[in-house]
Order: structure tokens, then sequence, then C-alpha cells
């Protein structure tokens, strides 16, 4: 991270529009990819995730908008940007009836690599994601998290700047997943750029910018930190024997905006400026005894549920 | 470019190394069809024939002995009663029945008309057309040789026949099937690789999604479609080389004319009937939708193409479309090639409408192709 090329962005995204039909799927979207980061693009399920990383990559034609790579323009230009950048989409769009090894050289040979070139290549990716005693088996026979680390190596094949990741991990254990997101760490470090979409907000803390999309519309975009300080929120967790007599308590104090049960305790949302002592003192009065853990930022979960919530309200 | 093309062909058949069925069905659809048409006989020689001899003369078995000679009729024994002709041929044991009344012989040598009657079993129509002819025939020549006896000429005297009709079967002349099926059944073959696997293949990649990771890479449009057909139309040389190797070493079917020009002409049908397929994968939406469809197409091309069933026979509509379909043109192509040895002088009016079906189908295919990429 750092380093002098901080300013410049690797992908721009300006008012990206896509129509079908009557349905618009994504509306005047806009963001910005920075050099070196791991950038989380959310949304519900339909939000037009899919199909915003489909145009960026150049799979699917936008109805307007304009969106550069590299310095280049992404849908006059596309030729001159595709050498350096890939994508691995949520189906593993790998050759099931390939083994491990064909598949990499495929791909490889599509990015234009051949004879030694291609063999150095697809050693180092068999060596960096583990998967060298797979080579020889055929991918239809291969585990989800084994299909996920190939697809990333073939999707990675060229060394790309910038890579588009569609929702790698859906579908894998934990370790698994956390395997997946040390892989593209050092990708990263290895001075890529990742866009890439989850529905794990775990995932989602982990990045270092993010872009919530809802019904194709930007809802929220910035730093994990930086989302969760501008809900203007603060959340008290307390434990308590009496839970259920506390969560109703609580709903009925002015200051909490709401009260969730979280196992043998209640969680707390605050607005920023209300003073949780005094909202903790209210509740000891009430005659009912509990331990509370220190105030904190809201958690992405919190972001993501208000987000739908508003959003329902105004439709 | 072509190392890009070169990659995506390598990967084809890889795909097609691993899927034996589809292997297996290439190379043994063709062989096990032209066992079978190559074998099938519409040939109506030895014809069970029965016999009713109630004359039990020389003059009756000098007939039966004239109508064997043509080869026609295999005589399989005699019976004693019209009952018995009836049971037999009701069983399908015998075809043809030949019976003589007891006067038959008396009547010929009386100098009076002797009758005899020929009973066919006319359920199969093509069958019964030839045996009534043939015996008509015999008929017709026993008839005039005992007129001669009558009007008392000798041997060395007997006029001459005032007609002497020769018929001669051109580029067939011993009538064989093979000869006339094979040049058919490569264009059928041929169409039905290109067809179904252009089509196949194409839906098989977008149901599975690995076209769009194919689209993300530097490869261009042409180079994937190139990829894709460069295949088919390998396959399709191999099929059509191996029938036609198989028609001349098992079936003894020649290629009378030039085979350069068989294989360039082959190339312009092969492109046409690709057209098909990829017009099918634009429009199908799963692999079961694109076989549906190109077994449609099928029918038409079996019947109306002039391979098995001649086409002048059939109502205009009918005619109508078999202009219209490519195997057509590529039958006659094939045949006039094959069978009658001749050239581009013959068969260029046959490349022209196929070019034109061409121009038409790859129109609308790379119009069905953008509407799906848009």
């Amino acid at each position: 991270m750092g380093g002098p090329v901080m300013a410049e962005s690797i992908l721009e995204v300006e008012n990206l529009t896509k129509r079908f039909g009557d349905f618009t799927a994504v509306k005047d979207l806009s963001f910005e990819v920075r050099p070196e980061e791991i950038f989380g693009f959310l949304g519900p399920n339909g939000a037009g995730k899919s199909t915003t990383i489909k145009m960026l990559c150049g799979v699917l034609m936008p109805t307007s908008g304009k969106a550069q790579a590299l310095g280049h323009d992404l849908f006059t230009d596309a030729e001159k940007v595709r050498q350096r950048i890939g994508y691995m989409s949520q189906k593993f769009s790998l050759l099931d009836d390939l083994t491990v090894g064909e598949n990499l050289a495929y791909f490889g040979q599509l990015y234009g690599l051949e004879g030694e070139k291609l063999k150095d290549a697809i050693a180092q990716r068999e060596r960096e994601l583990q998967i060298k005693p797979l080579e020889q088996l055929l991918v239809a026979k291969l585990s989800t998290g084994e299909k996920q680390r190939v697809s990333l190596a073939a999707s990675t094949m060229h060394r790309p700047r910038m890579l588009f990741l569609d929702e790698p991990t859906s579908g894998v254990d934990p370790l698994r997943r956390r395997l997946f997101w040390e892989a593209m760490d050092d990708l990263v470090l290895d001075g890529m750029s990742i866009l890439v979409t989850t529905h794990n907000l775990g995932e989602a803390d982990q990045c270092d910018r993010l872009a919530f999309i809802m019904a194709g519309q930007l809802m929220a975009y910035g730093r994990p930190r930086a989302l969760k300080e501008d809900m203007g929120r603060r959340v008290v967790e307390v434990r308590s024997e009496r839970f259920r007599e506390l969560q109703r308590e609580a709903a009925l104090h002015p200051d909490v905006i709401s009260a969730e049960l979280m196992g043998r305790g209640v969680r707390l949302s605050l607005p920023a400026q209300a003073n949780p002592e005094a909202v903790l003192a209210h509740l000891r009065g009430q005659g009912l005894a509990f331990e509370p853990k220190s105030p904190e930022l809201p958690s992405l979960e919190d972001l993501f549920i208000k987000l739908v919530q508003d959003s329902r309200k105004e439709a | 470019m072509w190392n890009r093309i070169r990659a995506l062909v390598w990967k084809e058949f890889l795909q097609l190394r691993r899927d034996k069925l589809t292997l297996v069905m290439i190379l043994f659809i063709p062989l096990f069809q032209i066992t079978i048409y190559g074998f099938l006989n519409n040939d109506v020689k030895h014809l069970h024939t029965i016999v009713l001899d109630e004359s039990r003369s020389q003059e009756s078995r000098d007939f039966v002995q004239a109508m064997s000679a043509t080869q026609y009729f295999d005589v399989q024994g005699e019976v004693s009663s019209e009952a018995q002709i009836r049971d037999l041929i009701d069983k399908g044991k015998a075809e043809v029945a030949i019976w003589f009344p007891p006067d038959y012989a008396r009547e010929l040598r009386g100098g009076g008309t002797a009758q005899a009657l020929v009973i066919v079993d006319a359920s199969n129509a093509t069958v019964a057309g030839t045996a009534m002819s043939v015996a008509f025939g015999v008929g017709q020549t026993r008839s005039t040789q005992i007129m001669f006896d009558r009007m008392g000429y000798g041997q060395a005297t007997k006029p001459k026949t005032p007609i002497d009709l020769r018929i001669r079967p051109w580029y067939n002349p011993n009538l064989r099937t093979p000869n006339f099926i094979i040049p058919g059944l490569v264009a059928i073959i041929v169409s039905m690789t290109c067809v179904m696997f252009a089509a196949a293949s194409i839906v098989k990649e977008k149901e599975r999604g690995t076209l769009d990771q194919v689209m993300v890479t530097p490869v261009r449009p042409l180079e994937l479609f190139l990829g894709k057909v460069i295949p088919i139309i390998g396959m399709a040389y191999a099929q059509m080389t191996v029938l036609l190797v198989l028609a001349r070493v098992a079936f003894n079917v020649p290629i009378a004319g030039s085979i350069l020009l068989l294989y360039a002409s082959a190339f312009l049908f092969i492109v046409a009937m690709l057209g098909v397929g990829v017009r099918i994968s634009t429009v199908a939406q799963s692999q079961a939708q694109a076989s549906q469809m190109s077994f449609m197409m099928f029918l038409p091309m079996v019947f109306l193409s002039d391979y098995i069933f001649p086409i002048h026979g059939m109502p205009w509509p009918f005619q109508v479309i078999s202009e219209l379909i490519p195997v057509t043109h590529f039958i006659r192509i094939m045949r006039a090639i094959v069978m009658r040895g001749v050239g581009l002088e013959v068969i260029w009016i046959h490349a022209a409408k196929l070019l034109l079906f061409i121009a038409f189908i790859w129109t609308i295919a790379v119009k069905g192709m953008k509407r799906a990429a848009a």
C-alpha cells in the first residue's frame, strides 16, 4: 500500500447505466478503483453487481456511461485493455472436461503465452495457489474450493493489473475462504488491483474500500470504517440473564433505534450523539442487572440492513 | 491471431477426445448407415414362385422354364389346388403363382388361344410392378415364337423381329442401390454433423457460461468463431472421406469424376449447413432445444432432397421446398461427380445455388449472433 501512485486510479466508472427493455439493471453508477487495493462490491442479490462486472470486462455493452481502465476507454478501446484485466466469473467458468493443467494452458494461450513463458506461468500459478497436485485431474472432479483456486489461477495467467472477481468465495467453507483471501492479498502485494463482489460482510470488512449498490444504484461508497462512522450510530452490547425483558424495556427508550437479541444478550443501536451511559442508567433503574461492553461502531451488517430497510420505506 | 485459434481448436479436440459417446457417434453413425443402406436392395429378383399345373404338359413346363430363366422368379414347387395358392400367398410364403388350366396344351396344339394366369402379391407395389411387367414380357415372347411356328416358318426362314429394343442403364449399368444411395448418404451425414455439432457445442458453452470467460480474453469474435467451426469442418471432411473410402472398398462404388472438385464443392455445402447450425444456436436456449431444432431440419432433408424419393413425382410445393434446401443441390453435385463423372460445366448451377443459400443463412445467423451479444 501507499507509494507515489496513490492518486492515480486504475479504474474509473462514470454514470454507467444498463437497461434490459424496461428494466434498469444498473443506473448512473460512478466509482473508482485505486492502484493496489481490494475494492469490495456489495449488494443484495439482483442488485446489478454481476451486470456491472460484465460491462467492465467487456462481455456486455452498457446502455450509456463511460469507464476507463489503465488509461484506455473500456468500451471503445476494449482490445487494448483485455490483455491487462482478468475476470473470474461466479460460476468458475473452467472447462469441466479438461484437466487443471489443460485449463491453465488453454487460458494462458488465449492471453498469448507460449512455450517456456507458458510453462513458467503455469508452474508459478500452481505453486502460489497450491494446485500442483491437481494438475492431471479433470476439473469436473474437483471440490468447490479447488475449482475456485484453479479459476483464480486461470484468470491471472497473464498477470493482469486489474482483476474482477464475481462472488469468488460463495459456497466454500471459512477456512478455504480465508486461504482465498490470503491469495488475493498476495496478488495485491504483487501490484494488482482487485474488484470483488461478495455477500459476506466479514469479507467486506477486509476490503480497502467498498461500494454498496442496490437496485442498480450506488447507496454508500468509501472505506469500511468511514462508512460505519457515517451511519451516525453507536452500538452497545449488553449481557443479561433477563435478556428478553431487557430487550422490551430498551426498545421503549426514545434514544434506542433498535434493540436486537444476540445470544443471551441484547444489541442496542443508538444515535452517535446520544449518551450511552444515560440509556444504560435508565435500564438499570428498571431493576435489570447486566454487564455492558464498551460502545463501538456499527458493523457493516448494520449498515447493510439499514440500507435495505431505507430503500423499502421509500418504495 | 493464429496462436489463439490454435488454442481454441486444440481445446475442442481435447474435449472431443474425452467425450467418448460423441466420438463413437461421429465415427459409427456413418459406418452404420452406409452398411444398412449399402446392403439395402430394392432389386426384386428371385421372387418366390409356385406353380399350379393342371395341364401337365411339355408346353406348360416350357413356359415355367422361360419364367425361371429371367431370374425374377424362383420356382419353389408345385401345388395341387387353388386353395393352396391362396394359403401360401396369404402366409407370405409365395409372392407369385402361375396357374395353367387343364386345356392349356390342347389349345396351343389345336391353334387356339391358351390361357395362363399369373397371380402376384401386390401388397408391395414395387415388387408387383416388376413381376407383372417381366411376366408380360415372357408371355409376349412365347406368343410371338409360337405364332411364327404356326405360320409354318422353318428355323432358317423365320422373319426378323421388326423392332429390336435395347435398353442401356447408364452410369449404373447393374442398377445397384449403393451407387445411388451413397452420394446422398454422404450429403445427409455431413449436414447432420454440421448442423447438430455447431448448434450443440455453441449452446453448451452458453449454458455453462464458459463463453463469458473467453470473451474477456483478447480473443476476437472472429477467432472464437473460427476456433469453433474449424474442428467441425474437419470432422465433416473426415466423415465424408471415411464414407467415400468405404464406398469404394466395401461397395465398389468408384468416384468417376474429380475428387478435388468433389471436396471443393463439399466446402460450400459444409459452410451452408454450419450457417444453419449457428443460426439454431442463437435461438435455442438449451442443448435439448438445439437438438430438437436440428432434428426438425432432417425430415425435409431426407424426404425432399431426391435422396431416396424422386422429387419430380411430388406436388409442386414440395418441389419448391426441395429447390430451397441445400442438401438437394449437394446431392445433385455428388451424383454428377461420383456417378456421371462430369465437372464444373454441369455442377456450377448447383454450386451457385449453394452460394445463394450461404449468403442468406449467414446473413440471418450473424444478425442472430449480434442480437445475442447485445
